[in-house]
């Protein structure tokens, strides 16, 4: 009566790109906006939008999106630039950045994490923006 | 001036009656033309491009999708730098209920439907996909149990399960129109992949790709466009530069 269709909890609403669960990406895939991973993707992923990977998806890519919800297999290191999410289906072998982080328990984790605050990205885009400024 | 391209299909007996409609509604709604009928004729489109060299003014396919897909690989053809101003405007009356999925797409649901949108002439202007050598409005159809489609030179897709597989630039099916949320105008083609037995629309299950180029390997049996013409694979299909402005319903998918 009260369960929840895990598998669609958190998805994105506007999504440009769904990888199904009988497809194979490979290569490095740039997109725009939000992506759904339920199958498999071998090789990188990089978005300005959201990613979802769901709980039966196998991840075999560095991954750098606005936010990630990991609910799968992943194999490489997921740069997200505000809030990350693993739920406890999740396994992860890479290291993780990101700004604010949830984790389920029952989930695997084996890499480093690092997590910046909000001033510390301040100062990491003027350094980018006038690198000179620090000398 | 109205150019009405009659297809072949004009001639059958059981489409007789609703010619003789047709042209009676034309005549009431003095949108009278020239006729061209293309029965009979090999090479049709170069009969085409001769009405647009002559300034064709609005080009009336009455047929079903083959004929709408002649004459829109025809007009562009014949000239490849005109831009859609200077092309003649494309209508559709379908003729018959089978093999006329594009005009349900355009929102012509019926031939007099055809007629009356004539008359209203309300114009979309729509970005035209090429299969190789052929220009398609609507989709692409790929057929095969086992795909591997390249997009660009980024990334590969292996489609392991045979299901529906559709390059998408205007959708031949209401439900994909609001599933995939897509814009005539803008130039990007949808990959959409559903598995085998999939009813519903559902995220779950399928898988949409947003691009402008692909190939698609030898592997593939064969392609269709537009629902009517066959392309032999390898094949490359991709957005273009060009745009036609085609008359369309109020119902119409996008």
């Amino acid at each position: 009566m009260f369960k929840k269709n895990v598998s669609k909890r958190n998805q994105p609403k506007k999504i440009e790109t769904v990888i199904g669960p009988n497809i194979k990406v490979k290569g490095n895939f740039n997109g725009e906006g939000n992506t759904v991973i339920e199958g498999s993707l071998e090789g990188s992923l990089k978005t300005n939008g959201d990613v979802y990977i769901g709980d039966n998806a196998k991840v075999l890519a560095n991954i750098k999106s606005k936010t990630a919800r990991v609910g799968g297999v992943v194999t490489g290191d997921i740069y997200a630039s505000g809030h990350l999410e693993i739920v406890s289906s999740a396994r992860i072998s890479g290291n993780i950045e990101c700004k604010t982080l949830s984790v389920e328990s029952g989930s695997l984790l084996n890499g480093q994490c690092t997590m910046y605050s909000q001033t510390q990205e301040k100062e990491t885009k003027k350094e980018e923006v006038n690198p000179k400024s620090k000398k | 001036m109205y150019v009405y391209i009659y297809d072949g299909i004009v001639n059958k007996r059981k489409n007789r009656k609703t010619l003789i409609k047709i042209e009676k509604k034309i005549t009431d709604l003095g949108l009278n033309g020239k006729i061209v009928r293309l029965e009979g004729i090999k090479d049709t489109e170069s009969i085409i491009k001769n009405e647009v060299r002559y300034q064709a003014k609005t080009i009336v396919a009455v047929g079903n999708d083959s004929t709408l897909n002649t004459v829109i690989n025809a007009v562009l053809k014949q000239n490849l730098t005109a831009s859609s101003r200077e092309l003649p405007v494309i209508a559709l009356i379908p003729l018959e209920a089978s093999n006329n999925l594009i005009s349900a797409s355009l929102g012509i649901q019926s031939p007099e439907a055809g007629c009356e949108a004539l008359l209203s002439r309300r114009l979309k202007n729509i970005n035209i996909a090429q299969a190789n050598q052929e220009y398609f409005l609507t989709q692409a159809e790929i057929l095969g149990n086992y795909t591997k489609i390249q997009i660009e030179k980024d990334y590969s897709i292996e489609i392991k399960r045979g299901g529906e597989i559709n390059i998408i630039n205007l959708p031949l099916k209401k439900e994909w129109g609001d599933f995939l949320k897509i814009e005539s105008g803008k130039k990007i083609l949808k990959l959409l992949i559903r598995p085998p037995k999939t009813t519903r629309a559902s995220l779950i299950s399928e898988s949409i790709f947003s691009l402008n180029k692909l190939t698609v390997t030898k592997e593939t049996k064969k392609i269709i466009i537009d629902n009517c013409k066959e392309i032999a694979a390898p094949a490359t299909i991709k957005t273009t530069d060009k745009f036609l402005n085609l008359i369309v319903g109020k119902n119409r998918y996008f």
